[in-house]
């Protein structure tokens, strides 16, 4: 007879059925003396969740958002376990996750899902300060004498995910008409035309005396009680969401941009990370775009529309790490110039960025499959499509 | 000490900002080459002197940041005046400069300071301290509101929403605000203040008991950990967090009593 018991206390009691008595039957050797000896053996296993890893077992579960957290079922006592055992591993919140993988082709976030090994390894995407990590195990614990039932439990231990400490600041510019050789002390006030462009740019922001498109300015820095093993590190990477851009010449044919799409996965712009890697103990990390197309001889009418996604990564310190995108900021900008005589001119232009915050402000882990830097040139549009 | 730090970073400053000149002279910003070909990113030498005044403003908030630790709030302050005037539109040292303001009990100021920090980049922490102000400068019913729009417009954390209703009348706002505040910091010093606060107002909602007694433990503070825990096990009858919450006060227990024995048998009640 075995049973189970969890969380049994200092002091527990187990009665055994039946109780300690034997009756012999006198049957067809009644010469036969017969004994009988009834033993009852207890054995205190202490079962435990280890936590390891980043962690410190035994002291207090925290972690930083993105650490690799790994958990496995420990028995004090020589338990036997075997294949036919059955864990089945939960978390309560924290946005769980087995993996992200990145690069210039393919961005992929592989949700965490209930195993049923002795162990298991998580990463949390989303800070929280009670996530409940338990197993529920069946031990499948054959008593060589009696043979038994399976044993059931469940184990416990909270952990806390922490995000790290950021800062942000976008700098948003608006299309323009831009010279080759433009400088800062010749740039065109709104609404000035222009006699020979060269492109139709994202220009203006203006950061510390330097003018660009957008400029994103971002601080991280992981807590004093996790950097320990360094401060880890964070990025700046850039979707393209969607993305319009034509021009029309002298002869009234409409080219588009081969990276045209407006539907549909979203596509890595230029590469992962999209500048460079930062640490975070509080650097700043500074990143610029400046889209544009170029405005070639023979060009009477040109727009452009690009909508980004543009994601702060935080990796931290500790072994095997990953990444856990902590903002993102939406962006787009849109410009139309049309050529007249003798200047070209801005006929429209709008530009916004926002920097989102979704729940518990980080965003969720971006996924793509290509890269717009696949599709260059342009492509005469059918002549039945109407612009 | 914070003065002798301050006029380190004054003086760096001094330096970073003549190099910088300089360099912002050579760089040609925006050449023939670079728009001709069409480059999307800036001059390495123009990221490089932006990147260079950002980390002169962060030394502001570190410096900020330590003074607020120790309690100087006027000091943290003046740090964040003196990076704003590096960074004039930064809402890192917007948020810094307001959390000093609320700490020195300008709470109109603070609010003008942190709604300008909003205005830049949405930060929960930033936006709970809004709401926080809202109600105690008089304007309940938006404080209310913003309690109730956090979790439409998704600023608020999902967490809070499960832990702590927000209070259907305007009375407990501020403990509901300073709650939200301590659940969101990272730090536990920054917790502890704003939970202590919170506590001083309300004290019966269970999510601060919970999270409370966590910081307390993690702080070995047994039994102001245990006393919190037990206000959670009386009022809660939700089974995981009676359950959660039932191991932690064991564990506090537990560790009271090592704590104990390691000192000689001393009382197992005494606080931490």
């Amino acid at each position: 007879m075995w049973r189970a018991v969890e969380d049994p206390g200092p002091t527990f009691q187990i009665q055994c059925s039946p109780s300690a008595w034997a009756t012999l039957e006198e049957v067809e050797y009644p010469h036969l003396a017969a004994t009988a000896e009834v033993w009852c053996s207890v054995e205190c296993v202490v079962t435990t969740l280890l936590l390891s890893g980043v962690l410190e077992p035994g002291v207090d579960n925290r972690l930083m958002i993105g650490q690799r957290l790994e958990a496995e079922v420990t028995y004090d006592g020589d338990v036997p376990t075997s294949a036919n055992d059955v864990y089945l591993w939960s978390t309560s919140e924290g946005d769980p996750f087995t993996d992200y993988t990145a690069d210039e082709e393919e961005g992929d976030f592989f949700p965490w899902s209930p195993g049923e090994e002795i162990s298991m390894q998580v990463y949390f995407a989303e800070p929280s300060d009670d996530i409940e990590v338990s197993a529920e195990v069946t031990l499948s614990y054959i008593n060589p004498q009696l043979g038994s039932p399976d044993i059931e439990f469940t184990v416990y231990a909270n952990v806390e995910a922490v995000a790290p400490n950021l800062g942000i600041n976008v700098v948003m510019g608006y299309g323009d008409l831009l010279y080759a050789t433009q400088q800062p002390q010749n740039w065109p006030p709104v609404g000035v035309s222009l006699s020979n462009p060269t492109r139709l740019g994202l220009w203006h922001a203006v950061r510390n005396s330097v003018p660009w498109g957008v400029w994103f300015v971002g601080t991280v820095d992981t807590p004093n009680d996790f950097d320990d093993g360094g401060s880890g590190t964070w990025n700046w990477t850039q979707l393209v969401t969607s993305t319009d851009r034509w021009y029309r010449n002298s002869s009234s044919e409409y080219y588009d941009r081969n990276s045209n799409f407006s539907t549909g996965d979203p596509r890595l712009d230029k590469a992962f990370p999209y500048e460079a890697t930062y640490s975070a103990d509080g650097s700043s990390g500074v990143a610029s775009d400046c889209p544009s197309e170029p405005i070639e001889s023979g060009h009477e009418e040109i727009e452009i529309e690009d909508h980004f996604h543009m994601y702060m990564f935080y990796l931290p310190p500790g072994y095997d790490s990953n990444f856990v995108p902590l903002r993102r900021v939406t962006w787009w900008w849109q410009a139309h110039a049309l050529k007249g005589t003798p200047n070209w001119s801005i006929t429209q232009r709008d530009e916004d960025a926002t920097v989102d915050s979704v729940e518990s402000g980080l965003p969720q882990h971006p996924e793509w499959t290509d890269n717009i830097a696949n599709y260059p040139g342009y492509t005469l549009r059918s002549s039945l499509i109407f612009r | 000490m914070i003065q002798i730090s301050m006029r380190l970073v004054l003086a760096t400053k001094f330096w970073l900002s003549a190099i910088l000149v300089v360099q912002l002279a050579q760089i040609g910003f925006c050449d023939a080459k670079v728009q001709q070909a069409g480059q999307r990113t800036a001059p390495p030498e123009a990221t490089k002197a932006i990147t260079e005044l950002y980390d002169i403003a962060f030394r502001y908030v570190n410096v900020g940041r330590e003074a607020i630790e120790k309690g100087d709030y006027r000091a943290a302050e003046r740090a964040a005046r003196a990076g704003l005037a590096v960074v004039p539109d930064w809402p890192r040292l917007l948020q810094l400069q307001g959390e000093a303001l609320i700490r020195l009990g300008n709470y109109p100021e603070a609010l003008s300071v942190l709604t300008e920090a909003n205005d830049k980049s949405k930060d929960q922490a930033t936006y709970a301290r809004i709401g926080f102000l809202l109600a105690r400068v008089g304007r309940a019913s938006e404080s209310l509101r913003m309690a109730n729009a956090g979790f439409v417009e998704r600023i608020l954390p999902k967490t809070l929403e499960g832990m702590y209703p927000v209070p259907t009348g305007t009375a407990g706002l501020e403990a509901y605000w300073l709650f939200a505040i301590g659940m969101i910091a990272n730090e536990d010093d920054e917790a502890t203040y704003y939970y202590t606060a919170s506590e001083a107002l309300d004290s019966s909602p269970i999510a601060l008991n919970r999270l409370f007694g966590k910081i307390h433990l993690r702080n070995k503070r047994y039994a102001e950990a245990k006393e919190s825990f037990d206000r959670v096990l009386s009022s809660s009858k939700d089974e995981r967090l009676l359950r959660t919450t039932k191991r932690d006060r064991d564990m506090a227990d537990a560790r009271q009593r090592k704590a104990a024995r390691l000192t000689g048998g001393g009382s197992v009640t005494g606080g931490g």
